[in-house]
């Protein structure tokens, strides 16, 4: 089902990898030969979905990964922002995120819209609390005036896993 | 008369109305009736108080899954053949449907039920999660048939055991109304432990997710608490050794951030 692929590249002693495509039982990760690698930056912005089975082996992959090196991930899907906050261990312990998809949905327009948020930047994390400062004009792809776009997530929710990696 | 009562005035189910778990088991034929149980909650009712049916004052369509339940319970044969018009009572407008062999991937009924999905109005926000959900109960059904997806056979669902492909169908089945969307899968098998899968959901509430998979209980329940958690209700009816229909509904044009609070309902039926 999946098609799912791997990219990866080095930059000193930085791993980069780009993943793509759906994690699912068809998965097969790859045997990453880490002893020189310092760190690892994992883009997941064409993760599509991932399954039960999917869990599963990501847990299995990333766990020794993240426990010889350090890890970062950047574009995070909501379907993964879901499991960080529901799968403990999903987003490894020490591991940082530096960015990730938050959805608006428009009911008026039946609009959704995935908006790239960065930590640091519209996503403030301080002393264990977690604001979001954004300007929706600049959010809007919609240009009716009686669209009604707005963050559809349940803050304390969807941000939560950000309090705890903090 | 309250709203309740005047549901339930015609109906032949014993209505049970509950603010907490109770400390007996619900007897069959009963309707557990709450007013907002968390998803664990609705979950513990029907695995350690036995209930089969546990409706939330607070949902969405109170008084329309009062009837679903009397209708399982009652015209159970009826549900089997044609879930998605009794759960929208004949009121869906939409309607899709993939009949395949077990054997068959579960690629090309999924990538339909997609475009089918992407088609109706208020969908947008939920088809990736709509379309994950449905691949869980797809591939759980599948395991019925003997299919094995390639790691799945080291994981030991509490399903998953037939070594030889069994002959069978699968149907992946959808309807929607204005406001609703329902879809499900129904096979040929009738296999489905619905009490066993739902104490690994439980577990998955209990232990974590993380915790079950460690403690060897990955597969099925991991998958249905994944469903569950996002599902508005769930119907879930098996005739033994014959077929099994498990179905979700969602809500169609409403913010994702609205209806996650929403209670959920639990409906089971064995026959």
């Amino acid at each position: 089902m999946s098609g799912f692929k791997v990219e990866q590249s080095t930059i000193g002693d930085e791993l980069n990898l780009v993943l793509s495509g759906t994690i699912d039982e068809d998965v097969q990760f790859p045997v990453l030969d880490i002893t020189t690698v310092k760190k690892i930056n994992f883009d997941l912005k064409d993760v599509k979905s991932i399954n039960s089975v999917g869990i599963r082996e990501w847990l299995n992959w990333i766990k020794p990964l993240s426990e010889k090196t350090r890890v970062t991930m950047k574009n995070c899907p909501k379907t993964l922002v879901f499991q960080f906050n529901m799968v403990e261990g999903f987003l490894p312990k020490g591991s940082q995120v530096e960015s990730l998809y938050v959805p608006f949905f428009c009911e008026k327009c039946d609009l959704e819209e995935n908006v790239l948020f960065h930590i640091g930047k519209e996503i403030k994390v301080e002393g264990g609390n977690v604001s979001v400062h954004f300007d929706l004009e600049k959010i809007k792809p919609c240009k009716e005036a009686a669209c009604e776009l707005s963050m559809d997530v349940t803050e304390a929710k969807y941000f939560h896993f950000l309090k705890r990696s903090t | 008369m309250n709203t309740v009562m005047s549901v339930a005035k015609n109906m032949k189910a014993k209505i049970l109305e509950l603010d907490q778990l109770p400390s007996q088991l619900i007897e069959y034929g009963s309707i557990a009736i709450t007013r907002d149980f968390s998803p664990q909650q609705v979950v513990k009712m029907a695995v350690e108080k036995g209930a089969h049916h546990i409706v939330q004052k607070a949902c969405r369509s109170f008084e329309q899954e009062l009837l679903v339940s009397e209708n399982m319970m009652f015209r159970p044969q009826e549900f089997l053949k044609d879930p998605v018009s009794m759960i929208l009572e004949h009121k869906q407008v939409h309607n899709f449907r993939v009949d395949c062999a077990a054997q068959e991937h579960k690629k090309e009924p999924l990538e339909k039920l997609e475009g089918f999905i992407r088609g109706l109005a208020g969908s947008k926000g939920i088809i990736t999660e709509v379309v994950a959900s449905t691949e869980e109960i797809f591939t759980n059904a599948s395991k019925n048939s003997g299919v094995f997806y390639k790691h799945l056979s080291s994981i030991g669902g509490i399903r998953g055991t037939a070594p030889v492909a069994r002959q069978g169908s699968m149907s992946v089945v959808a309807g929607a109304t204005d406001d609703t969307l329902v879809v499900g899968v129904i096979d040929s098998f009738g296999l489905l432990d619905a009490h066993a899968l739902l104490a690994k959901v439980l577990s998955c509430y209990e232990n974590g997710v993380a915790q079950s998979i460690n403690m060897g209980t990955g597969g099925a329940g991991i998958g249905t608490f994944l469903v569950f958690s996002f599902a508005m209700n769930m119907y879930i009816a098996v005739e033994k050794n014959n077929r099994t229909a498990v179905f979700c509904s969602y809500p169609l044009g409403m913010r994702t951030r609205d209806f996650e609070i929403l209670p959920k309902n639990l409906h089971l039926i064995s026959i």
